[in-house]
């Protein structure tokens, strides 16, 4: 006998194992059975599907019409401007955003979006001619306690030591200040009482000390008390004393320069020049 | 609707005996084999009333049972998947192998094929006694083709020098 036939013997014999024929009859009874009940279920179209899913959860689908209805909301908002309808729902969102954010960096950062924004809206309303005053203040102070925080924050950073941290955050609101310029004089020129608003003095000094490179407003004051200590006084005169630190020079030159004759823009527009002329005695 | 009904047991008229045959084939008890089938044309069906596609039914088959025998062994841990590694020879497990083709019959044929080295054994069976296409093999096991047809080829070469050196 060919051994190669033999195994495939094998093969061969092997179709011939069966299930019981018994067996197969009532097996296929069974089955018939469970087809029956289990009928072919006909497919769903897609939105029927949907439908199930959110009847079934119904908690999903309340979540969703407030994401819809809120989301959309908060979306419209974004672009609002103090006065409009959605602009306290825009400043609700920034309080979540904030509450979000964890630590003095991201608070920081925020802090600074928010600051921005505060920027960008004064933009908006210094174009448009009609702007209550009441509105003006609200948005100077909103944005000075955005600059209160920030600095805050940035100090915290500091004392941690992680100063390339604090030196982005400064950085990145002096940037802000820079694009929307304009804003920002919009916004330091609502104040009516210049000695009451330290926050949006302390915003004009990084704006100031930031624009011209000197660096941080407390080495400064140290340094000038310094340099007119040892030149035996007399050439700077500015702020008046030796003794004077750096901010109260600064305010002092503005409130000299404005003599609170002239209008609020140009006031606003003087900040700059004047501070030039500060500069060189430093 | 009535015609995925009627496909369906036909499906099993077709391929009911050569499913048991290789649930047999991989778990060696009659009962289990049995149960196996069972679910797997239940769990088959179960799959298309809920709208599932199916392309080849008798692959489709092939690879729930496929599934369920790996549960199976997991549930039960019989040793036949240990007990044959591939460098165990096979042996047929008869002395007077002429006498034993004689009186053997398919049962006796289907535990002989499934002591055959764990890596051919499974695609030679598919090949030789199920007569399943290179291609069809593939879908079952999941492997290329080429990957199939290698080891099948070596599967034959590797039973002709048993069955060669039994003979002697």
């Amino acid at each position: 006998m060919n051994m190669k036939n033999n195994f495939e013997t094998i093969f061969t014999k092997a179709k011939e194992m069966k299930i019981d024929p018994h067996d197969r009859v009532s097996l296929k009874h069974t089955l018939e059975i469970y087809m029956r009940q289990n009928p072919i279920t006909p497919p769903r179209t897609f939105a029927q599907s949907v439908a199930e899913y959110y009847r079934s959860y119904p908690l999903v689908s309340l979540a969703l019409a407030i994401f819809l209805i809120f989301g959309g909301t908060a979306l419209a908002a974004k672009n609002s401007v103090p006065g409009d309808v959605l602009y306290s729902v825009k400043l609700a969102n920034e309080k979540v955003e904030s509450a979000f954010a964890v630590g003095p960096n991201a608070t920081a950062f925020v802090e600074v979006d928010q600051a921005s924004a505060r920027l960008e809206e004064a933009e908006q309303l210094a174009v448009s001619p009609s702007t209550a005053s009441s509105t003006q203040l609200a948005l100077q102070e909103n944005f000075d306690a955005h600059v209160d925080a920030i600095s805050k924050n940035v100090a915290a950073l500091k004392q941690a030591g992680d100063y390339s941290a604090a030196d982005t955050i400064e950085a990145s609101l002096e940037n802000a200040i820079a694009v929307h310029q304009k804003g920002f004089l919009f916004i330091t020129a609502s104040s009516s009482d210049e000695a009451t608003s330290t926050a949006s003095t302390t915003a004009r000094k990084v704006f100031y000390y930031k624009k011209h490179h000197i660096g941080d407003p407390v080495t400064m004051t140290s340094t000038t008390t310094m340099e007119t200590t040892s030149a035996g006084g007399g050439s700077v005169v500015a702020g008046g004393g030796t003794s004077a630190t750096a901010s109260t020079s600064f305010s002092g030159t503005i409130t000299s320069g404005n003599d609170g004759v002239q209008p609020p823009a140009t006031k606003s527009v003087e900040i700059p020049s004047v501070s030039v002329g500060i500069h060189p005695p430093f | 609707m009535k015609k995925q009904e009627e496909q369906f047991l036909q499906a099993y008229e077709e391929h009911a005996d050569a499913l048991f045959r290789y649930g047999f084939f991989k778990v060696n008890d009659r009962e289990l084999a049995m149960d196996l089938l069972q679910e797997t044309y239940m769990k088959t069906w179960g799959y298309i009333a809920k709208g599932g596609k199916i392309d080849s039914i008798k692959s489709f088959l092939y690879r729930t049972l496929s599934n369920l025998v790996i549960d199976s062994y997991r549930k039960h841990k019989t040793t036949s998947l240990d007990a044959m590694s591939e460098n165990e020879g096979f042996d047929p497990g008869f002395d007077d192998t002429e006498k034993i083709f004689d009186t053997m019959d398919g049962k006796k044929a289907v535990e002989m094929l499934s002591r055959l080295p764990e890596s051919y054994k499974e695609v030679l069976y598919m090949k030789y006694v199920e007569d399943l296409s290179i291609e069809e093999i593939a879908d079952i096991t999941g492997d290329s083709k080429n990957a199939v047809t290698v080891r099948i080829h070596r599967g034959m070469e590797k039973l002709r020098t048993v069955f060669n050196e039994h003979e002697k």
